[in-house]
C-alpha cells in the first residue's frame, strides 16, 4: 500500500473529529499499519488527551517544521499499541505558526515513515483547516445529524472537492436510534442525500464515548462497545474492506439495527 | 410665483417601444370621455398596431369606471392594451382582480433581446453551502442547490432538483424573470427587487414550484 494521507474534519465544531482520529488510528495501528496521528488543531490540541499521551509530550509540530527538532524525535510512541505514534499540536502557539508550504513539507516527510497519516483538523473554514488539510490525499468528513453541522460539512466538501481530495468520505457520528424528529435533527436519508458523498461509517451516540475520551482511552484498544465496533468498522473500510453497514447494528441492538436499515432504505 | 402646469386633458405619448394614453388627475369625469374621444379619434394612424399604455395617473378609479374604459374607449377603437397604471390602489385591485396586466410594461424589448443574448449557464452538479453563481443570463443547475448555496442570474432560474439555497432571478431588473425549482424547499426566494420569505410550513414546501412577478408582488404557483 503507498502511504496515505487522510484529514479528518468537519466545518462544525464539537462533532467528534478528534474522537474519530484517536478511535482509527488506534483501529489501524492494531491492524499493523504504522500509523501517525497527528494534531492539525494548532493552538487548541486535545488529541493528546484524547489519546491519553498528553504527560508523554516534548516537542511538537510547530518545533518540527520550524526545524527545532527531528520528526522522530517530536512523535511521541503509543506503548499500549505498536505501531502507533502522535505528533502533538503546539499549545503556546496560534494558528498562524504553521505555513501551508510547511505543512506539506512535512506530510511529505511522514509519508516516508508511516504507512497511514491521520490529520485531526480544527474547526472552522479558515486558514487552520486548509492547512490540515493541504498536505492530505484524502478526508473524512465527521457530521452529527444536525442542520447546521450537515450545512457546515457540505460547506467543507465542497472546500475539499475544489482542493481535490479523493476519496472524501462521510461519517455519520452521534446517532441516537429512538432519535426524535425535531425541528433540528435530520433524517439519515436526507444527510446522505444533501451530502452526496460516501458514507464510510454510522457510529452511535453512546455515553462510552465521553468516558473513554476523559480517561484518554480510546474505544478501540479494546472495548466491545457498539461504538468501538462502529469505529473498527470504519477502519477496515478505510483499508479497503467491504463490510455491509449492517455489521454495526449487530445482536443485541435490535432497535438501532431496525432504525439504520430503515434510515438507509435496506 | 405662478408655477406653470401641464395642462389638463387626455394625452397620447410616445412611450419605449408603446405609446401611452395618459388621463390626468384634474380633469372631471364629465370631460374624460369626450376627451379621450377625441385624443384617440385624432391619432388613428398611430395607435393602428401600435401597443398602448393606459395611464389614469392617481384618478379614483370605479368597477364602473374600468366597464366603461373598455367599451367605448378600448373595444370600440379596437385598442392593443400592454397594461393599465394606476396610482389608486383600490383600483389597482380591480384591475387586478378582472385579471388585467396592471403596472408599468416589461422592460423595453430591446434591452430584454440583451439580457436574452446570453449563453444559458448550464450547472451540472449540485451547489454546496458556500459556493455561489453569478451569470448575465439564464442560470439551469441539474442537481441540487444545498442550504447555504447562493445562485444570482440576471435572467431565470431553474433548479432541477431541490431547492433550499438562495435564488435571485431578474438581478439587474427584469422582473419578467421567472425562479423554477422542482423540488423547492427554500427559505427565501428573490426576482428583481422583489422576495419572498417560506418556511416549511408552507403550501410550497416541497412542491414543484414556479415564481414570478405580477404588477409588484412575487407570485407562487405549483407546477404540475
Ligand atoms: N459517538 C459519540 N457519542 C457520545 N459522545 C460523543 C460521540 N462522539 C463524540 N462525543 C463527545 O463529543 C465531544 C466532542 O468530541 P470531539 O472533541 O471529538 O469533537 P471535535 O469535532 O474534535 O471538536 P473540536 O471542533 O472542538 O475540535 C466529546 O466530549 C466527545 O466525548
Ligand atoms: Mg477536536
Amino acid at each position: 500500500m503507498d502511504p496515505r494521507i487522510i484529514v479528518v474534519t468537519s466545518g462544525k465544531g464539537g462533532v467528534g473529529k478528534t474522537t474519530t482520529t484517536a478511535n482509527l488510528a488506534v483501529a489501524l495501528a492494531k491492524a499493523g499499519y504504522k500509523t501517525a496521528a497527528v494534531d492539525g488543531d494548532i493552538g487548541l490540541r486535545n488529541l493528546d488527551v484524547v489519546l491519553g499521551l498528553e504527560n508523554r509530550i516534548v516537542f511538537n509540530l510547530v518545533d518540527v517544521v520550524e526545524g527545532a527538532c527531528k520528526l522522530q524525535k517530536a512523535m511521541v510512541r503509543d506503548k499500549r499499541v505498536e505501531n502507533l505514534f502522535l505528533l502533538p499540536a503546539a499549545q503556546t502557539r496560534t494558528k498562524d505558526a504553521v505555513s501551508p508550504d510547511q505543512m506539506l513539507k512535512l506530510c511529505d516527510e511522514l509519508r516516508e515513515n508511516f504507512d497511514i497519516t491521520l490529520i485531526d483538523s480544527p474547526a472552522g473554514i479558515e486558514q487552520g483547516f486548509r492547512n490540515a488539510a493541504i498536505g492530505a490525499d484524502e478526508a473524512i468528513v465527521v457530521t452529527t445529524p444536525e442542520v447546521s453541522a450537515v450545512r457546515d460539512a457540505d460547506r467543507i466538501i465542497g472546500m475539499l472537492e475544489s482542493m481535490s481530495k479523493s476519496p472524501i468520505r462521510l461519517v455519520l457520528n452521534r446517532l441516537r436510534p429512538a432519535m426524535v424528529k425535531s425541528g433540528d435533527m435530520i433524517d439519515v436519508k436526507d444527510v446522505l442525500d444533501i451530502l452526496a458523498i460516501d458514507l464510510i461509517g454510522v457510529i452511535p451516540d453512546d455515553t462510552a464515548v465521553v468516558v473513554s475520551t476523559n480517561k484518554g482511552e480510546p474505544l478501540t484498544l479494546g472495548d466491545e462497545s457498539i461504538a468501538a465496533r462502529a469505529f473498527s468498522n470504519v477502519a477496515r473500510r478505510i483499508l479497503g474492506e467491504e463490510i455491509p453497514l449492517l455489521d454495526l447494528e449487530a445482536s443485541d441492538q435490535k432497535g438501532f439495527f431496525g432504525f439504520l436499515r430503515k434510515a438507509l432504505g435496506l | 410665483m405662478e408655477v406653470e402646469r401641464e395642462k389638463a386633458a387626455v394625452t397620447l405619448k410616445g412611450g419605449a417601444g408603446h405609446l401611452r394614453l395618459v388621463v390626468p388627475e384634474g380633469i372631471p369625469d364629465s370631460d374624460v370621455w369626450s376627451g379621450l374621444e377625441k385624443t384617440v379619434e385624432g391619432a388613428r394612424h398611430l395607435l393602428e398596431g401600435g401597443r398602448v399604455v393606459l395611464d389614469l395617473q392617481g384618478r379614483p378609479i370605479s368597477s364602473a369606471f374600468i366597464g366603461r374604459l373598455l367599451t367605448d374607449v378600448v373595444w370600440k377603437h379596437g385598442l392593443n392594451l400592454l397594461s393599465w397604471v394606476s396610482f389608486d390602489n383600490e383600483g389597482l385591485k380591480l384591475l387586478r382582480s378582472a385579471g388585467l396586466a396592471v403596472g408599468e410594461p416589461m422592460a423595453p424589448v430591446p434591452e430584454m433581446r440583451a439580457a436574452r443574448s446570453f449563453q444559458t449557464l448550464l450547472v451540472e452538479r449540485s451547489l454546496r453551502s458556500g459556493q455561489k453563481v453569478e451569470h448575465p443570463g439564464d442560470v439551469f443547475v441539474v442537481g441540487h442547490v444545498n442550504d447555504g448555496a447562493e445562485i444570482v442570474s440576471a435572467g431565470n432560474i431553474v433548479v432541477w432538483g431541490r431547492l433550499q439555497g438562495l435564488v435571485h432571478a431578474g438581478a439587474e431588473g427584469n422582473i419578467s424573470s421567472r425562479v423554477i425549482a422542482k423540488s423547492f424547499e427554500a427559505t427565501q426566494v428573490r426576482i428583481g427587487r422583489l422576495f419572498s420569505t417560506f418556511d416549511s410550513a408552507s403550501p410550497w414546501y416541497g412542491k414543484s414550484v414556479l415564481f414570478a412577478v405580477e404588477g409588484d408582488t412575487l407570485i407562487a404557483k405549483e407546477l404540475p
